[in-house]
């Protein structure tokens, strides 16, 4: 079935086939009234791919789903300047923060102590696979439909403010990075495409991006002052402004 | 020797990387970065020479004596033999 849908405030078509699919993508389903950008089918070869592309074992309708993503991002990042960055990302006001690391780190786990000592201020917006997206010179996070494990996350876009590359350590430290880490590390975390074309232009917005926002070395333990001392090293100050 | 193709080198401040496109992208998925001395060997060697005529090349550039240039070199190139950016 053919469903339209809007992410990163792109409008498009997918033809989709499973209920598990649907469930997960139905908070972006698209107004009719809305244009579609474009349209894609999931074939029976992609969902080959996607099991190719797993490390773990799944089923076909969750195979699906990814790759709707994987259609969906490729085709964003050709023409809409919008690419997918594996992070935790939350937002706090207007100003959205990113924790980003290998899987396993415990993006989620940080993210957590946020929600528990800032219950008030703190939203997520995605916990797992945000797409980042350039308008006008800025550059926003969005939530998706693939939200991770815990499925926390909204349809909302929040101007990016900060990204902190995590890490454990007993010890809580907040501070800055070393440019040439930071690309290297980003690069990790987002799908590279096979064209030398798109992989240029994926490295032209890694590079906006990551001169647009305030990049932060975040060594954290899982205590509740982890998230107290990110928070005074992003956003400043004592935490009861 | 020379620098296979498929490889895209992009510089982010004062630091380079060279990252995997085309078919051999699927197989390499790391990534490397350089400082600016090995931005002017990557890109010495991205047309086909010997040893000898790419350790003349660093030793004008760089001013260097020749058992220093030789010796940079030859780590240079293990390095990127081993993660398999290297033809012949």
């Amino acid at each position: 079935m053919i469903f339209k849908f809007k992410i990163a405030d792109i409008v498009f078509e997918a033809d989709i086939r499973y209920r598990y699919t649907y469930s997960i993508m139905k908070d972006f389903l698209a107004d009719d009234s809305e244009e579609s950008l474009f349209a894609f089918e999931i074939t029976d070869e992609d969902l080959q791919k996607e099991k190719e592309f797993s490390p773990h074992e799944l089923s076909d309708p969750m195979y699906e789903s990814t790759a709707v993503y994987r259609k969906y991002i490729y085709r964003v990042m050709r023409d809409y300047d919008a690419f997918f960055f594996h992070c935790s990302s939350i937002a706090v006001g207007d100003k959205a923060i990113m924790f980003t690391a290998q899987s396993g780190t415990g993006k989620s786990t940080h993210r957590g102590l946020w929600l528990k000592n800032f219950p008030e201020k703190v939203r997520v917006i995605n916990d797992d696979k945000p797409i980042i997206r350039k308008i006008d010179g800025r550059f926003y996070v969005y939530g998706t439909p693939w939200m991770g494990k815990e499925g926390m996350g909204e349809n909302i876009r929040v101007p990016a403010y900060a990204l902190c590359f995590l890490s454990r350590s007993p010890e809580n430290y907040i501070g800055p990075i070393d440019t040439a880490s930071i690309v290297a590390k980003a690069l990790n975390q987002t799908v590279r495409p096979k064209e030398p074309e798109l992989m240029g232009k994926l490295l032209d917005l890694l590079d906006g991006f990551i001169s647009h926002v305030k990049c932060f070395d975040l060594r954290v333990n899982m205590d509740d002052d982890a998230a107290l001392t990110a928070y005074r090293g992003i956003l400043g100050g004592t935490n009861e402004d | 020797m020379k620098i296979k193709d498929g490889f895209m080198l992009r510089q982010f401040g004062d630091d380079y990387i060279v990252v995997a496109v085309g078919d051999g992208s699927e197989d390499f998925n790391k990534l490397i970065t350089l400082n600016s001395v090995g931005e002017f060997i990557y890109t010495q060697l991205k047309k086909d020479m010997t040893k000898e005529e790419l350790t003349e090349a660093v030793i004008d550039k760089y001013e260097v004596e020749r058992s220093v240039a030789e010796r940079d070199i030859d780590v240079f190139l293990e390095n990127l033999e081993k993660a398999g950016l290297l033809d012949g």
